[in-house]
C-alpha cells in the first residue's frame, strides 16, 4: 500500500466533517514566550518537528466528487505577523501554519487535520525543538507517531440512527449572529477548584454552571443550553491519534435569577460524567460519523455533498446558547511533556470560532490561571462583566478581563 | 419560469439523483412513498434544486415538501 493510499484509507473520513461543514473552522493557539522569538530558530524547530511528525505532511486534494489526501513534499515556511491565513490556500498546501510576532508564536490549523487534543502534541514538540535551539533546554524529541485510524465499521455499529428514515422532527432555529467580538477572562484556578469542592463536583462542572448562570440573563429564558465536546481517544483505543476524536454533547439547566451554583452543579456534573462513559461516547460519535460517512458516500459533486451535510446538521440539531471547550493544559492535556517547558511559556490564548452557538468559550489552564477566551457572535456589551459578577458571587476570583476586539479573519 | 419548466427540471434531477424514470413522476407523486426516496435523496434533490434555480431553501421548509407539487409550488413562488 502506498503512503497516499494509507493516508486516504486512514485519515480522510476523520477530517471530512470539517470539510463538509458550511463554515471552515480555523483554530489558533498562541503561546507568548519569555523572550522575543528568533525566526531562524523557529523555522529550524518547525522543520525538525515536521520531520518527526510525518502525519502533518499532508495536503488536501479536491476532486469533482471526493476529497483525498496526498503527501505534501513542499517545504514549510513560517511567516511573520499575527495574520490568520487561509489553509491550505495561503500555506503552501499545508493544513496548518506557524507565524510569529514579537514574543508570540501563533499556531493555526484547519480543523480537518486535527482536533485541539491531537494537534497539541505537535505544537508542544515545536516549542520543545525551539527551546532546545534558543535556550539549550535539552528536551528529548523522539519521532511522534500517529495512531492508525480507528475501525470505522466497528464504531458505526453503535449508531442508533443507522436505519432511520425520514427527516428529523426537530425544528431548526438559526444561530443568532452579528458582529463577533473577542474577549478574555482570567480566573484564579484554585478558587474555582475550591468552588467545585464545595459542591462536590469536577472543576469543569462548576465552570459550566457558572457560565450558565452568567449567560441566563442574556438568553432571556430560564433554561440555558450548552454544548461541549469530550475526547474519545482512549475509548477508541487510539491515544496517540492526531486526527479528530471527539464526541459532542448537549445539556440544559434551569439557571434563573434565584438559582445558585450549588443548585445546579450536581445535575451538570452527573451529565458530564455520563458523557464520559465509553458507551455514551461511542454512541454519540457513531451518530456524528455515521452522518459524515453517508454524505461522503453520495455520488454527487462536492458542493452538493457540502450542502446536504449542512442541511442534515441543521435538521438534526438546534443551536445551543453557548459552546465550551475545556482544553486544560495547553501544552498537553495528558501532561506528557517535560515540566520545565512551562518555564519558557509566559501566556497562552486560544481562538476557535463558536460553531452551533452564538457564543463560545475556550478554556485553558496555565500558571494557576484559567484563561477563558470568549467569542461572541452577538458582540454583547457587558458579557465579561456579567460573568465576573457571577464568579465573584460564587467565590471565584477574577484576575482580569479584557476586550480583545473583532474576530480574526476567516473566523467571522 | 412556469410550472411546466420547473417540473421538467425536477424530473431531470430525480432521474439523475435517484434514477427515477420521467414516466413515473407526476405532480401528485409523494416523494417518500410513491417515488421511494430516502431522506438523504430528498436532501440531495433540494441541494440540486438550489443550485439549478440559484436560491437557498431554508431547512425549516424541508419537511413541508411531501409531494412533487409542493416543490413546484415553492419554486414557482420564488422563481416563477
Amino acid at each position: 500500500m502506498t503512503e497516499t493510499m494509507t493516508r486516504n484509507a486512514s485519515y480522510r473520513l476523520q477530517g471530512a466533517m470539517y470539510f463538509y461543514r458550511a463554515k471552515t473552522i480555523y483554530c489558533r493557539y498562541q503561546y507568548a514566550l519569555r523572550d522575543p522569538v528568533d525566526p531562524v530558530l523557529l523555522q529550524e524547530a518547525v522543520n525538525a518537528a515536521l520531520e518527526g511528525a510525518d502525519y502533518f505532511k499532508m495536503k488536501l486534494v479536491r476532486e469533482k466528487r471526493e476529497i483525498r489526501l496526498d503527501q505534501n513534499d513542499q517545504p514549510f515556511t513560517i511567516c511573520q505577523g499575527h495574520t490568520l491565513r487561509a489553509m491550505p490556500e495561503e500555506t503552501g498546501g499545508y493544513l496548518f501554519n506557524v507565524s510569529w510576532e514579537e514574543d508570540t508564536i501563533f499556531f493555526d490549523w484547519f480543523h480537518f487535520v486535527a482536533d485541539g487534543h491531537g494537534v497539541t502534541r505537535f505544537l508542544t514538540r515545536i516549542l520543545m525543538e525551539y527551546c532546545n535551539r534558543r535556550y539549550d533546554a535539552g528536551f528529548d524529541c523522539p519521532p511522534l507517531g500517529s495512531a492508525p485510524a480507528y475501525d470505522m465499521e466497528a464504531l458505526l455499529a453503535y449508531d442508533p440512527t443507522a436505519g432511520e428514515e425520514g427527516l428529523p422532527e426537530i425544528e431548526p432555529v438559526p444561530v443568532q449572529a452579528g458582529q463577533l467580538r473577542r474577549s478574555i477572562l482570567r480566573l484564579d484556578k484554585q478558587s474555582l477548584v475550591d468552588a467545585a469542592l464545595r459542591c462536590d463536583v469536577k472543576p469543569v462542572s462548576a465552570l459550566l454552571g457558572l457560565l450558565s448562570l452568567s449567560l441566563q440573563p442574556f438568553v432571556e429564558r430560564e433554561k440555558v443550553e450548552y454544548c461541549y465536546s469530550t475526547d474519545t481517544r482512549r475509548t477508541l483505543g487510539v491515544p496517540e491519534a492526531f486526527y479528530n476524536c471527539v464526541a459532542s454533547f448537549r445539556h440544559g439547566v434551569d439557571a434563573g435569577p434565584e438559582v445558585r451554583l450549588a443548585d445546579i452543579a450536581a445535575d451538570i456534573d452527573a451529565d458530564l460524567r455520563s458523557s464520559l462513559q465509553p458507551t455514551a461516547q461511542l454512541t454519540q460519535m457513531a451518530k456524528m460519523m455515521g452522518w459524515v460517512c453517508r454524505v461522503d458516500a453520495l455520488k454527487a459533486p462536492l458542493r452538493i455533498k457540502q450542502r446536504v451535510f449542512s442541511m442534515g446538521e441543521a435538521m438534526g440539531n438546534f443551536p445551543a446558547d453557548f459552546w465550551i471547550s475545556y482544553l486544560g493544559d495547553p501544552l498537553g492535556p495528558d501532561r506528557d511533556y517535560p515540566p520545565a517547558l512551562n518555564d519558557y511559556i509566559r501566556d497562552f490564548e486560544v481562538w476557535v470560532p463558536p460553531d452551533g452557538a452564538s457564543v463560545g468559550f475556550e478554556v485553558a489552564s496555565l500558571h494557576g490561571q484559567l484563561i477563558c477566551c470568549i467569542q461572541d457572535k452577538l458582540g454583547r456589551a457587558g458579557l465579561t462583566d456579567a460573568i465576573s459578577a457571577v464568579m465573584a458571587r460564587e467565590g471565584v476570583q477574577v484576575l482580569g478581563a479584557a476586550d480583545i476586539g473583532p474576530a480574526l479573519p476567516y473566523q467571522e | 419560469m412556469n410550472r411546466t419548466e420547473i417540473m421538467a427540471q425536477i424530473v431531470g434531477i430525480l432521474e439523475d439523483v435517484a434514477e427515477i424514470s420521467p414516466d413515473e413522476v407526476n405532480e401528485d407523486s409523494v416523494l417518500m412513498d410513491d417515488l421511494d426516496l430516502s431522506s438523504m435523496e430528498i436532501l440531495t434533490i433540494v441541494a440540486d434544486l438550489e443550485e439549478t434555480f440559484g436560491i437557498r431553501i431554508p431547512e425549516k421548509e424541508l419537511r413541508s415538501f411531501v409531494t412533487v407539487s409542493d416543490l413546484i409550488d415553492y419554486l414557482s413562488a420564488r422563481v416563477g
